[in-house]
Parts: structure tokens; sequence; C-alpha cells
């Protein structure tokens, strides 16, 4: 018993006591500047590693030495072509790592350069052969914001970057010209009136249609969605606290994101045929799996939905709302938990609050708000074949349901409907109709986007959902893949640690903290409500001048010609997602084999972090950037040709709307290869 | 509802819980067990603000043929054993370094953690307890 104590008591001291000197012999930082070196005709660059950035403190060029204070560091490093480079590099904190893309240096052992603390690591001398803009990336976690440590480098002369300033404003001279000929109802040359019958291709079709009519597809698409999405939120609350490490931030913020983007260009909202988030609500209210069955009271209070919920506002603040915390929401598994699982929660709720149909689904999940405004400038759609049978069929068995499906959850009248905004495709009316009217149809982006842009009247929600959507795009581009640690800094309220539940305590901040937060906050709302939305409505303004139309307010045109945005942003936003996609490929598939971080291998799927040719990315963002652009300007055309009725007012407008979109062009170029 | 509309939903009823059971995933985080006069010990390294070594404290009989597995989780570690003479230089996240050796002095030997991880990354250290039989 004595003993016991003792031992606890000597533990107690133990832990109270701090760890004398470890490291030897520990350079400071004074040490690492000041010391003499040579290496012939390489340029030396001081780097001070820290999380989550790297610092230039010197550069040595030619014999002399250039000291930056802190402060006044360069956020691009630059080098000539053909110029030799040697870095010499220390941590400020914790064991960082280094690699540049294309130009990483054989490590010595792991395939990994290692920058311990307490040593300075040289690397080169690098011969710079190959010009254009690279990123110098941390190769070693080391902490949450770990995948987001970058640097910039230029190897001069850079001409990509003029290149591509000139061809981004060569291609929207072009879809001017284009535009100024007059082409009715067309998108870059394709006709917008065409579309092709999928159900009615040969071989495909008739497979498709078997498979979207059996009635169990949804169920069997949801599932295997559900199953990950439980262990995502296993994983964010009791997983490894290190994000890159944890399932459901590489999972959700690698795999999802970039899935969900580019499914609504293929596949406008093929994520809400797959998405778990409603199906608790949905299968309690139907008490249904797989079959149909009449929907009974008790299942929900069945209030009806409040009128004034019946858009856009709350999806698209939600989102804003999360960009607002977005360096914690990808990085700390923990608040991507939390907010999953109160996603499912109030799922769950308001179906068996209100009428058991998809409101949530419709006017609450932010991902809705999204991939609803930007599915309009999809390929794909649920279509009726021919509008006319279904207005006449008076039992309308897509709206009431008959005992081979549902009536529409999304609260449509699916025969009749014209936009994809609130389809959840969830093929319910094509098992349903008896007439087989209701098909999947492939088109050209843009299809309906001039009727929608023409109609639209004091939807200021969906106006704002493109515009939040579109700054945010670019704005994260530069920021979570640019050299201006500072500004991450101030998202993520300068917190080194990640968190899950039992760490959650290390996520409270500071005032300092929240002062960041403030910064970010007053950035993030302040472009994306204030500032960019402003410059459109100048733009709409000079537009509505310089084309001469009077009997229409600014203000129509504003929300009109904002629609031009949804293929706009959702090219950019698929550029985005090629950025994570291809650096980070190696972690939702590591995190398959080990879901909790937890060093298992189960399916021996681990691969050590090791990007894809990342400097390829600019070449691969470009093609994105400049159809996006010229769709953009032919999508602002066909709007104001609705409205006005008139080519020449329209092309004048399309006109000042086109310099704008050119603008915004052109600062994504320089985020990407400037 | 005919005989097979059953069976489907129930099918789909199986599916479905199946998928809500990952939730239980975390109870299996340590599948290692101990074997016969063999103790496999697994310590994952944190920076000591999220918990430290955990387990900090590890006891083992004397005479035990001890395999310590020490598993890097949000920053690259260091560890070391002071009175052993083993160090394992360091341990990068998502690395795992082992040792085995065999406990045959009694007394208290303290781990530590030997590369700088964090603020109060002195104090991130352990003990292991060598008790008599
Ligand atoms: S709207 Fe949201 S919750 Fe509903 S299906 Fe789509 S992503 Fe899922
Ligand atoms: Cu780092
Ligand atoms: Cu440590």
């Amino acid at each position: 018993m004595i003993n016991k104590l003792r031992i606890t008591i000597l533990i107690t001291l133990l832990f109270l006591i701090p760890i004398e000197n470890v490291n030897a012999h520990v350079v400071s930082e004074k040490e690492w500047l000041n010391d003499p070196h040579d290496h012939g005709d390489a340029k030396i660059i001081y780097l001070k590693a820290y999380q989550f950035g790297y610092a230039v403190k010197a550069i040595q060029e030619d014999g002399e030495k250039r000291i930056f204070p802190d402060g006044k560091e360069p956020s691009i490093m630059e080098v000539e072509k053909g110029g030799k480079v040697v870095f010499r590099i220390i941590s400020a904190d914790v064991t960082h790592g280094f690699y540049i893309d294309g130009y990483t240096p054989d490590a010595v052992k792991d395939n990994k350069i290692l920058i311990k603390p307490g040593e300075i690591i040289e690397v080169g001398p690098i011969f710079f052969d190959d010009p254009g803009k690279f990123k110098l990336r941390c190769s070693e976690t080391c902490g949450p914001l770990h995948p987001f440590m970058v640097a910039d480098l230029i190897v001069k002369p850079n001409t990509y970057f003029p290149v591509l300033l000139i061809i981004t404003v060569v291609v929207s001279a072009m879809t001017l010209l284009y535009v100024s000929r007059a082409p009715k109802n067309k998108m870059l040359g394709i006709p917008l009136d065409r579309d092709i019958d999928l159900l009615k291709v040969r071989f495909i079709g008739p497979i498709l249609k078997k498979f979207l009519q059996w009635r169990g597809v949804h169920f069997a698409l949801i599932v295997p969605n559900l199953l990950i999405f439980m262990v995502v939120l296993t994983s964010g609350f009791f997983g490894n606290p290190t994000g890159n490490m944890n399932f459901s931030i590489v999972i959700i913020w690698i795999l999802w994101l970039a899935a969900v983007e580019i499914l609504i260009l293929l596949g406008a909202r093929t994520w809400c045929t797959l998405c778990p988030i409603p199906a608790f609500g949905e299968w309690l209210a139907r008490r249904r799996f797989y079959g149909v069955h009449k929907i009974r009271k008790w299942t929900s209070i069945g209030k009806k939905w409040p009128n004034k919920l019946n858009n856009m506002w709350i999806p698209a603040l939600f989102f804003l709302t999360m960009s607002l915390f977005v360096p914690w929401l990808v990085t700390r598994p923990v608040v991507t938990g939390i907010v999953f699982g109160f996603l499912f929660i109030l799922a769950l709720i308001i179906y068996l609050v209100f009428d058991p149909k998809r409101n949530f689904c419709r006017n609450i999940c932010p991902a809705n708000g999204y991939i609803g405004y930007h599915s309009n400038a999809s390929i794909l759609a649920v279509r009726s074949r021919n509008i006319n049978t279904c207005n006449q069929h008076t039992p309308k068995e897509c709206i009431r349901g008959s005992p081979k499906g549902y009536g529409c959850p999304w609260k449509l009248y699916p025969g009749g409907h014209k936009e994809n905004t609130y389809c959840g495709q969830c093929y319910e009316c094509l098992k349903s109709c008896p007439l087989d009217n209701m098909t999947l149809k492939l088109r050209m982006v843009g299809q309906d986007l001039a009727r929608i842009g023409a109609k639209a009247k004091n939807r200021f929600d969906e106006a704002y959902t493109g515009f939040i959507r579109f700054t945010v795009a670019i704005f994260y581009e530069l920021v979570f893949f640019g050299p201006y640690f500072w500004i991450k800094d101030w998202g993520n309220m300068g917190i080194i640690y990640g968190a899950n539940l039992a760490t959650i305590g290390l996520l409270s901040p500071t005032l300092e903290a929240l002062n960041y937060w403030f910064k970010w906050a007053l950035m993030v709302a302040g472009i994306a409500l204030i500032g960019y939305p402003g410059l459109f409505y100048i733009f709409s303004w000079i537009s509505k001048k310089l084309s001469g139309v009077n009997d229409i307010p600014t203000k129509q045109l504003f929300l009109s010609f904002s629609y031009a945005l949804a293929p706009y942003g959702i090219f950019l936003w698929i550029a985005f997602a090629f950025s994570l996609l291809l650096v980070n490929w190696s972690y939702p598939i590591s995190a398959i084999s080990d879901p909790l971080g937890y060093g298992w291998n189960l399916f021996g799927t681990k691969f050590e972090w090791q990007p894809f040719s990342p400097e390829a990315l600019p070449y691969i963002q470009t093609p994105l950037l400049l159809l996006g652009l010229a769709i953009a300007i032919n999508a602002t055309y066909n709007i104001a040709e609705q409205i006005f009725n008139n080519h020449r007012q329209a092309f004048r407008a399309t006109f000042v709307m086109g310099v704008l979109h050119t603008m915004a062009g052109l600062v994504f170029a320089w985020v990407i290869a400037g | 509802m005919g005989d097979k509309e059953y069976l489907f939903e129930f099918i789909a009823l199986v599916l479905v819980i199946m998928s809500i059971a990952m939730i239980a995933l975390p109870l299996f985080t340590d599948v290692l067990k101990a074997e016969e006069k063999q103790k496999t010990i697994i310590i994952r390294a944190y920076v000591k603000e999220a918990g430290g070594f955990q387990p900090e404290v590890i006891h083992v009989k004397k005479g035990d043929r001890v395999k310590l597995i020490v598993e890097g989780m949000d920053v690259t570690h260091g560890f070391a054993i002071e009175g052993l003479g083993i160090d394992l230089g360091s341990i990068e996240v998502g690395k795992k370094k082992t040792i085995e050796f065999v406990a045959d002095k009694e007394g208290v030997y303290v781990f530590k953690c030997t590369l700088m991880c964090s603020p109060m990354h002195n104090f991130m250290k352990g003990k292991i307890i060598v008790e008599e039989e």
C-alpha cells in the first residue's frame, strides 16, 4: 500500500518536472543566419519553416547576403531560369518537411526531407531549368493545417503567366465576337434546344432505364454512402485529432468535395440521389426502405412548411457561415463531425415535425443551395419527353404517387418542370409515371439558364448563392494553396492543435484568436457579400446605360445576369477540386485502410503522401477557366437576349458584363500562374 | 405486399443496421493483445496538450519480455528511455517504431519525447514501472 502511494507521488512529481536540455546542440536563429556559407554560383535561400508556412529570412547572392526582418519577408521566391539554389532551412517549432513541385531532389532516406527543430537542413543545389510557378510544400505532417503549408517559387521568366493573361482576354474577345453575330439559343455553337433522350440511346438506354425504374435503386445508392458517413461521424469524434490522418476530414474535404463539384457539371444533383443525410427521416416517414407504402400520419406531426423558408436563404447563409470557419472545418475532425452530425439530426427532426417531404433538402441543407444553383449549368436533367402529354394527363401520378412510385418528394411537378434547382434526382417520377413520359436528358451546359435568369424576380437568395460561391472559389485557391500564410492564420485563429472530441478544449480561442477570426470573417464576408456583388451591380448599371434600355430596373439586370455565375462558378470550383485531388489524393485512399488514424492498414491501401504531377496543375486549370469564362459570357448574352428581345442591346449589355467576367478570369489566372 | 417485398425490406434493414454499426469502430482501436510472457504495448504519441504519451504510465513484471510499439499521431515526436539506453530517434506521423527488451531490473524508467513538438514539449514524458512478480 505504502509502496503504491510512493509510486503515485513519484509519478506526479515526475510529470511536474520539465525535461532538461534534450538536444545536445541546438542552433539558434542567429547562428543559422550569420554562419558564412559559400556555394559558388548558387543562390542561398534561408528558409524558416513554421506552423504553417515558410518564411524567407535571408537570400545570399554573389556573396552578398540580404536579411529580411520579421514581417518584411518576401512571400514569393524568385529564381532565374538556369539558376542554382541551395536551401538552408531551420524549423521554428516542430518537425516539417520539404517538397517542391517538379523539383524535389532525391531525399536521403524514406524519400522525405525532414526539417527537425534544432538542426540546419541543407537542400540542393537544385538546378532550376524549367520556368514557371512552382509550389513549396511541407511533406511531413506538422499539425492541422499541414496540407496547406505552401510557399510560392517562381522560375523566371514565367512566360506562362502573361501568355495566360493574353489567352484569357483573347478567349473572351472571341466569345464576344461570336455572340455579336446573334447566335439564337446557342451555347458556343451548340444549339440549346436539342438534347439527347438518354433512356432511348442504343444499348445503354434500356439498361439505364431498367436500373432507374428498379425500386431498389435509391436505397442501393444511399446505403454505401450511409456506411461511409457513419465512419465519418465516428472518426470525426473519436479518431486521430490531426485532419490529414482522419477519415472524416480527408474523405469529406478532399474526395467528397471534389466529387460533388465534378458531379454537378456531369450529373446535376446526382449527389442528392446518393445522399444519406435525409434518409432516416424519409425511411421513417415511408416506413419502407424499398417498397411504396402510404405515408401515415403518425410518423410526422405534419406541420405545414412555412412559406417564408421556401427559398435559398438559409442554405446560402449556412454555406457562408461554414466559409467563415472553413480553416477549422476542413482541418479539425471534431468540427466536421459536429457539422455533419447536426445535419443528420436536423434532417430527421424536420421530417418528424413537418410534412414528410424533402423540406430539409430544399430549404436548409447548405449543400443543397449550391448544388441546386449550379446544377442548372449541368449537362444532365430529369425531364418529361413531351410536356403536353403531362399537362393533359390529369391523374398526375408524378405528384400524387402511384403503387409504383412516390409522388415527388421534392414538391415539384416533375412533368412540367424546366429547371434543375430543386430536382433531387430520386427518380420516383420515372417509376410512377404510367405513360412512360419521364426521362433523363443529356444537353448542353446552360439550356435553361436564359429562361431562369430572365424570369428571376427578387431572387436575391439565388443571386447571392452565386456570388458567395464564385468569390469563395477564387479566394480558397489563393488562400489555401497560396503563399499568404497570414490570411490562413487569421482563419485558423492561430491555433496549432488538431482536435477530436476528447481534445476539443484545445480549440477554445483566446482574445487574440477572436481578433484574428474577426479579420478573416470580415474579409470573406466583405468580398462575398459586398465587394463582388457591389462590382456586379455597378457593371449591371453600366450595361443598362450602355444598352440604352430604360424600362428595366438595374436590380432586374443584376439578378438576371448573376445566373451566368452558375456555369462560371462550377468550372472554377472544379479547378479548385483538381488542386485538392492532385496534391492530396493519397490521403483519402490511405484513410480507407486506417479510418481512425490509429496506424491500421486494413486493406493495404496505405500510401505515402506523394502529389500527382502538381506542376501540371496550372495547365489543367487553364482550360477549365477559359471554358467557364466563355460559357459565362455566352450565357449572359442568352439571358440578355431573352430580357431585351433585341440583339444590339443584348450584345452591348453582354459586352459590359463580359468585361467583369474577364477581370475575374484574370484574377484567377494570376492566382494559378502569376 | 408480396413475400419478395418483405424480403427486400428485411435485407435493406440489415444493411442499414450494419452501416450504423460502423459507429462502434473506435472500440477496436487496440487490436493487439498481450501475449504470454511477452507484453505488447502500444504507446501513441500526442503533443502534451492533447494528452502526451498514451498511456503515460506502464506497469510490467520483472522478467517480462516487453515489446513497445511507439506510434506518431499528430506531429513528429521522438522517443527515448532513460536508464535503458533506448533511443528510437524521430517518430513521424503515421509511422511506428518497435523496440523489444527484457525488463530484468526492478525500478522506474522514464521515457520522454526527444524532439521539440509543442509549447509543452518539455513535459511530454512517461514512466515504465518494473515490478516484482
Ligand atoms: S439537399 Fe443536402 S441533405 Fe438533401 S440530398 Fe442533397 S446534399 Fe443531401
Ligand atoms: Cu509543416
Ligand atoms: Cu513530442
